[in-house]
């Protein structure tokens, strides 16, 4: 999975009425933008090196805007 | 206080391709209770000894199965060098009780929530020690000097 600084990462839901989880990538570790990501997450605003699994998806920031 | 200072244990990974069975063999040879699953040296996920119970054995998966189809993804990690409260705030954030722990991108060891709490009782235990000989020896002017503690 690759990202830039100040994409949004985004944790699906799992059960019905569970949120979203969201943040902020901050920095991404790895080499060409892959993880781990340094993510700010929207609800508690943590930071945390994180490694996004498959349930996770990227809004690059222009989608982010977008929306 | 940092990270690095308090990992007791080196991590132990394998494979996404490795077994079920294969991943409890592991963690009963180095005596962990879980597995750290890294891919191209990027970790994919975590399983521990309860996802094979609750995961793997409760649900009748084949134990040749591929461990990564019952373990944990969207790892939360700690760098090596973060304060050992950063990696307490972790903890609390995300409801885990293991952290890779990263030297840049490679994983050096895995911190558990044990860790924590054994540094810092040995820190409590340093601190009481002045307090347990307070109630022990009241300090006045008419009483014995207070010995010094070890």
């Amino acid at each position: 999975m690759h990202a830039h600084p100040g994409d949004q990462l985004v944790i699906r839901n799992h059960h019905v009425g569970e949120p979203e989880r969201k943040g902020e990538v901050l920095e991404t570790r790895g080499p060409d933008g892959t993880q781990p990501f340094l993510v700010r997450w929207d609800e508690s605003g943590h930071v945390t090196l994180f490694y996004p699994g498959t349930d996770c998806h990227v809004e690059t920031l222009r989608e982010k805007v977008a929306s | 206080m940092k990270v690095r200072e308090i990992v007791a244990r080196p991590a132990v990974t394998a494979g996404p391709e490795t077994t079920i069975i294969q991943a409890a063999t592991l963690m009963g040879q180095h005596g962990v209770g879980s597995v750290v699953i890294t891919d191209h040296d990027s970790v994919t996920g975590i399983v521990t000894d309860r996802d094979l119970v609750t995961r793997a054995i409760a649900h009748r998966i084949p134990l040749d199965g591929r461990v990564d189809s019952v373990m944990s993804m969207n790892v939360v990690a700690i760098d090596a060098d973060a304060d050992v409260r950063d990696a307490m705030a972790a903890f609390s954030h995300h409801a885990v009780r293991r952290l890779p722990v990263l030297d840049g991108t490679r994983v050096i060891g895995l911190l558990a929530l044990d860790d924590v709490i054994s540094a810092f009782a040995g820190q409590f235990n340093d601190v009481t020690k002045g307090l347990t000989a307070q109630l022990l020896f009241p300090h006045g002017a008419d009483r014995a000097r207070m010995p010094a503690l070890r």
